[in-house]
């Protein structure tokens, strides 16, 4: 993923298989202006290199907290899922037997939607025939990644060019790591 | 009937879509939800390669009734069925019906293949000339 570091003012690539994630509430400005804001802190264990000379690495004692601001999703979402949930409140929606969409899912979906990091754009959404709901980002047929939102589950799928990848992982307070680097990857490699 | 149907990889498979949700429509894009299966692993599909725009549209009046007239489908040749490791039940009940089959029971899983499904399908617009009277 690439930020910007308050210190350094240089764009850095951190190697997220050496980093570990947590949220939380700024409760001291430490940073300007962000005193009761939502944030994901990426806490590096491996070296950080610059994007363009990537044999440059720096001290990680440096940068020892990357501070990405949580987004609010825009309200056209929220009218997006309101529009699925009355699209979809009948089982067969689709005309192939598909379950209705339960209106339990909306939190689900909302936590999920104001967990994604605001670097990451809008999903599309769509309802699943099991009742599930959708996030896609399709770009092109050989660019897409698709998570589905189950009570508790979420399920993706990754086309990337050649790259596959499929899994499934908890999701409770905050999304899985391994989601938010694939996508990561997947929206950085994005021509 | 079913081994008396003849085909061919290059074959078309239609399948009807309802919701325009699972499609992209101004990037020309089938996303995969447009093929995934229902609960009984059953993905149900139209050989359409020996018959005109014309009857594909009228199977999905036909087939899939609702308020209004279906507009959208997805197109798939059997080889690229085949690709996806999937197989085709050649069951014509009713006519000109299949079904594509042999769904893994993962949803990963099967999220995949219908991502794979979906990048190889052509988008298909209902023209206003193949609606029915």
């Amino acid at each position: 993923m690439v930020s910007r570091v308050r210190d350094l003012d240089l764009p850095v690539s951190i190697y997220p298989a050496a980093s570990s994630v947590s949220s939380g509430t700024f409760l001291d400005s430490d940073l300007e202006g962000t005193h009761g804001q939502d944030y994901i802190q990426y806490v590096p264990q491996g070296p950080a290199r610059h994007p363009f000379f990537p044999w440059a690495s720096f001290s990680t004692d440096r940068i020892n907290s990357l501070v990405i601001k949580k987004s609010n999703r825009s309200e056209t979402m929220v009218d997006e899922l309101d529009d699925i949930f009355e699209e979809c409140s009948q089982a067969n929606w689709d005309g192939y037997g598909a379950k209705r969409v339960y209106r339990s899912l909306r939190k689900t979906v909302e936590r999920f939607l104001d967990a994604l990091p605001s670097s990451i754009p809008d999903p599309e959404l769509s309802p699943d025939p099991d009742g599930e709901i959708s996030l896609d980002w399709c770009y092109d047929k050989d660019k897409a990644f698709s998570i589905s939102i189950g009570r508790r589950e979420l399920t993706y799928a990754v086309l990337d060019g050649e790259r596959r990848s499929r899994g499934v992982e908890i999701f409770e307070d905050e999304i899985p790591e391994s989601i938010i680097i694939q996508l990561n990857k997947f929206l950085s490699d994005k021509t | 009937m079913a081994g008396n149907i003849k085909h061919s990889p290059d074959d078309r498979l239609s399948r009807f879509i309802r919701s325009k949700r699972h499609v992209a429509e101004t990037k020309r894009l089938v996303k995969l939800n447009a093929f995934m299966p229902p609960s009984n692993k059953i993905l149900s599909v139209f050989h359409t390669q020996r018959i005109n725009e014309f009857q594909i549209w009228q199977l999905a009046d036909e087939h899939l009734p609702t308020d209004k007239p279906i507009r959208i489908r997805a197109d798939i040749s059997v080889r690229n069925v085949s690709k996806a490791n999937l197989s085709i039940d050649w069951n014509y009940r009713p006519k000109y019906h299949v079904d594509i089959i042999g769904w893994p029971d993962g949803k990963d899983d099967q999220k995949a293949r219908a991502l794979e499904l979906a990048k190889h399908s052509e988008l298909i617009i209902r023209s206003n000339k193949h609606l029915s009277k």
